[in-house]
């Protein structure tokens, strides 16, 4: 395995680590590329790229974990397009950059939270992008994860708590003003312009229509937004895609895997995926990332 | 900047060497050491933006990774004190072969102004000035504080935390020392955190320091008098705590308190 800095796009602002196998150790004609989470630089909250990179290289896949415009090392951007078009910008570059070095032209882009985001905007923009991993990104609140996230929010929380909040629902009720709630870490990232319920179900379908794998993964962190396996079936109940994609519920994995058995889980199980994907077969890639795992019917939390 | 690796193979180093700005380059050399985990993170951004100041300003700076840590080589258990000692030597030779410079500042924050201090004990002959920002001078104070702050994190991340944690935090002294808000802590950094006192920090009469801490943080400040009270030339600055070091708190903003950058400015212009 080689470590490698490389300066690209086309101000050569952009800065990113190539990671690269042993030549003879090159399993599938796929990189990765590994995103910014938050403004955490290019290593990853808790080293978690660097360690992701290092085990991919192991399976013969190469990555570059890379640091996206006015990020960690790489400068700002001269132009003034958007941030999400400056992301997808910078990760075509990097896709160029990994294109041209080693001649992959098909890749798993594996995001985290806001990385989640980027990659998603990414896939719908560029076919290269074979593979999808979102951990953490959009989710769809259902009813049933209202009440999953009340129930045990009571079942936790003290009852003088529980008596100091229900007076303030009831204050905002009677239009009494209160402080307003500290946003969770989930809402801290999201911007603006997230996708709606109806337009993230017809991109998943497009893309997997195109033939993306796609893995969507969702920790124990996100109890206001999602809390109980098969929450993704219900929110999209019969969308053709939900037999296509991969998905699960971690609810022993939190949003960055700060215990490190929950970063050895989710590294291997990124990992298996990741293989799936590039491994050489006439099946799809969907069908080699052992995709269609979405239950039918929801489990109980 | 100029990102690259340097050392021997064995032990590949990440580093970012910002040059100083031709037109007002000056013949001194800084080096950021960072400090540990998490710390090292949450002020990347910090020695980014301290380090581009510095170049335009002439002054010639290397940013790098301790073996184990950030984009260096090697996994996180296999950073301990003592290599990262050796590691601030390592990163003064290449900063010297880059910069050509003849003066020189280390800089670190926490565990990297710790680690400043012994590498300047193993090379007086450098005299390095040294800047120290809140270091790390007591390690079992230190190891307490991440066991404490790893929980701390866990709690938070977690939307439904295991009272046990915080239990087993108080009654069983052994536990949660493996690891610290995501990153392996080694064997050897236990032990050699466990036997860091103040008194193996003497600062090289041929250095100086400048220190700057929390005026509420006493054990800094009673190692301060006791370095100058053997002559050694130390000076302090108080500065209340500029940002919490050991945490995941504001995961999503870029942490570079204004006054710390000054402060940090001019204590190495000194």
């Amino acid at each position: 395995m080689t470590e490698a800095p490389v300066l690209f796009g086309p101000d050569r602002n952009l800065l990113g680590i190539l990671t690269s196998p042993q030549e003879h150790e090159t399993s599938g004609p796929v990189a990765c590329l590994l995103l910014n989470v938050g403004v955490t630089h290019r290593i990853g909250p808790r080293r978690l790229n660097v360690k992701l990179a290092r085990q991919l290289a192991q399976l013969g896949i190469p990555s570059l974990r890379l640091d996206l415009s006015g990020i960690g090392d790489s400068a700002a951007a001269h132009s003034r397009t958007s941030f999400r078009e400056q992301s997808i910008r910078d990760l075509q570059a990097a896709m160029d950059l990994v294109e041209s070095t080693t001649g992959i032209r098909r890749f798993v882009v594996l995001g985290i939270c806001s990385g989640a985001a980027n990659g998603y905007w990414l896939a719908l923009t560029d076919k290269r992008v074979v593979g999808l991993l979102m951990f953490d990104g959009f989710t769809f609140p259902t009813s049933k994860t209202q009440l999953i996230h009340d129930w045990q929010r009571l079942r936790t929380t003290p009852l003088k708590t529980v008596i100091v909040k229900a007076v303030r629902r009831l204050k905002r009720l009677f239009g009494v003003a209160t402080e307003a709630a500290p946003a969770s870490i989930f809402n801290a990232v999201s911007d603006a312009s997230l996708p709606t319920r109806g337009e993230f179900g017809s991109a998943l379908q497009s893309l997997v229509d195109r033939g993306v794998a796609l893995y969507l993964i969702y920790s124990g962190s996100l109890l206001v937004h999602h809390n109980y396996h098969g929450q993704l079936s219900d929110a999209f109940e019969n969308a053709p895609f939900l037999t296509r994609i991969r998905y699960d519920y971690m609810p022993d994995v939190d949003h960055i895997p700060t215990p490190l058995t929950a970063q050895t889980k989710f590294m291997s199980t990124v990992c298996d995926w990741v293989l799936g994907v590039a491994a050489p077969s006439t099946d799809s890639a969907q069908q080699r990332a052992g995709q269609g795992q979405v239950p039918a019917k929801a489990h109980p939390a | 900047m100029l990102p690259l690796y340097f050392g021997p193979p064995s032990r590949r180093l990440f580093g970012a060497f910002h040059e100083g700005s031709p037109g007002r380059a000056q013949s001194l050399g800084v080096l950021l050491c960072n400090p540990f985990g998490q710390e090292a993170i949450r002020t990347h951004r910090l020695y980014r933006v301290l380090a581009g100041r510095l170049a335009q300003a002439g002054v010639h700076v290397l940013r790098f990774d301790y073996f184990g840590t950030g984009d260096s080589a090697g996994e996180d258990d296999a950073a301990d004190l003592e290599s990262w000692r050796d590691d601030v030597l390592l990163a003064q030779r290449e900063l010297q072969r880059l910069s050509g410079a003849l003066e020189f500042t280390w800089m670190g924050a926490r565990l990297g102004g710790t680690a400043a201090v012994r590498a300047a004990q193993q090379m007086p002959a450098t005299e390095p000035h040294l800047v120290l920002w809140d270091p790390v001078v007591n390690g079992p104070a230190y190891a307490q504080l991440l066991r404490a702050k790893h929980v701390e994190a866990l709690e938070i991340s977690y939307s439904l935390p295991d009272p046990a944690w915080r239990r087993q935090l108080q009654a069983e002294p052994a536990s949660f020392r493996d690891e610290a808000i995501g990153i392996a802590v080694s064997p050897a950094m236990r032990e050699q955190l466990a036997a860091l006192r103040e008194d193996q920090l003497d600062v090289p009469l041929a250095s100086d320091a400048f220190v700057i801490a929390d005026p509420a943080n006493r054990a800094v400040q009673a190692w301060v008098a006791a370095q100058q009270a053997r002559g050694a030339r130390v000076e302090s600055v108080g500065l209340p705590q500029a940002l919490e070091w050991t945490s995941d708190d504001s995961l999503n903003a870029a942490l570079v308190p204004a006054q710390a950058v000054q402060e940090l400015l001019l204590a190495i212009d000194r």
